[in-house]
């Protein structure tokens, strides 16, 4: 087909060649942004995602007041750190045995604090291992117990003994006891 | 009539011609509905169609432009507080951190006082505990190992032993905390009158615990 034939048909077919025309403009546009919608759509839901993450998180943080939430934790942390053992404070540890058998009336026959092992991947705190044996009445033993286990310091008891104190004191009704329990600290 | 007759076959031999000088392209078209309108109408529709898609897919690309042209305006105003929010959220994760872990830590299953005294309060007169030996490893394995002593006369004695295994395994206050009860010697007392009991309880894991 000569240029002359082309300039024929278009004379004979003016409407049908420009349909053709646009027909063919329409298609190369069609194909060359085929995806530009999809791309469109995955965006305008990546970001719509990121909005309502967004907006949930200013939500909540408004609606249940996370600042006055967070300040009560913090001041709660703040509080539960007062009550962690320095482990390299031996003095002041000691002391607080030395505390309890005062209150209590129990007799501390030996407190020791023991060489600190900290597993891997453990958490924030560690635990600061004792060993304390005592003797007491049942009533004082038990007091003592009582008190350590809701006492100041964070406790977890690995092995406690209860023995019938030995000697002379056996009639008295003296128990004797040994526990190996660890406070809750920091190195 | 033989030369008529010769005519006559001849022609019926050869078809009748005659030139036909018509151009058809030149001609006008005569029928009812032109072709050029089926040509036009087949044009003019597949253009529409085709202009009205790449429209309205123009129309869908725009207003997608706009819907994330609108929530990236929103993101953008709520970009300080949420970055302050998160922030927050972050420092009470934290905080809550230390409390759990502390919570984790002295969380006690059942405290030794507590067994003491529940020990004390189960005791039948005829047995005396003499020593309560406690392990605690926070996970299974823990377990107490009470050693004492029963009155009475051997056949008595061992049967008030193993009474008192049974109260330790069927209580319900002892049921809901020990996983087991085993009486793991019985022997006479050499000084006699009495039989020494070994019983051993394991407790139940942390959490698998019944409430009582």
């Amino acid at each position: 087909m000569t240029g002359s034939d082309l300039i024929v048909l278009l004379k004979k077919q003016p409407v049908g060649v420009a349909c053709g025309v646009i027909s063919v403009l329409c298609g190369v546009t069609l194909y060359l942004g085929s995806d530009s919608i999809e791309v469109a759509k995955a965006k305008a839901e990546e970001v719509q995602k990121q909005n309502q993450v967004m907006l949930t998180n200013v939500r909540n943080s408004a609606g249940l007041s996370l600042a006055q939430q967070t300040a009560a934790m913090q001041q709660a942390a703040k509080q539960l750190e007062s009550r962690l053992v320095k482990a390299n404070q031996l003095a002041t540890n000691l002391q607080y045995f030395y505390r309890l058998e005062s209150d209590t009336g129990v007799k501390l026959t030996d407190v020791r604090q023991n060489q600190v092992g900290r597993a891997a991947g453990a958490g924030l705190y560690i635990g600061i291992p004792y060993s304390v044996t005592f003797q007491g009445s049942f009533k004082q033993v038990m007091e003592f117990l009582q008190r350590l286990e809701g006492g100041k310091h964070f406790s977890k008891y690995s092995t406690v003994s209860f023995n019938k104190a030995a000697g002379a004191e056996t009639s008295a009704g003296l128990l004797s006891v040994s526990l190996n329990i660890e406070l809750l600290g920091t190195p | 009539m033989a030369l008529i007759k010769k005519s006559d076959a001849a022609s019926a031999l050869a078809p009748l011609w005659h030139p036909n000088f018509r151009n058809f392209e030149k001609l006008p078209d005569t029928k009812v509905v032109r072709t050029t309108f089926f040509i036009n109408v087949t044009a003019i529709t597949l253009a529409a169609s085709l202009v009205i898609l790449v429209g309205y897919r123009q129309y869908r690309i725009r207003d997608l432009n706009l819907q994330i042209q609108e929530t990236q305006n929103v993101i953008q105003k709520n970009t300080k507080e949420n970055t302050e929010a998160i922030k927050l959220s972050k420092s009470f994760d934290d905080e809550a951190k230390k409390l759990t872990e502390a919570g984790m830590f002295a969380r006690k299953f059942l405290p030794p006082s507590e067994l003491i005294l529940l020990l004390g309060k189960t005791l039948p007169k005829e047995v005396q505990i003499e020593s309560a030996d406690m392990r605690f490893s926070g996970a299974s394995g823990d377990q107490c190992i009470l050693r004492g002593v029963v009155a009475g006369n051997k056949d008595d004695a061992s049967g008030l032993a193993s009474n008192y295994e049974k109260i330790l395994r069927t209580s319900p206050v002892f049921a809901a905390k020990f996983e087991s009860v085993n009486t793991a010697s019985l022997n006479p007392d050499p000084t006699g009158g009495f039989l020494r009991f070994e019983i051993v309880i394991k407790f139940k894991p942390p959490g698998t615990e019944k409430k009582s």
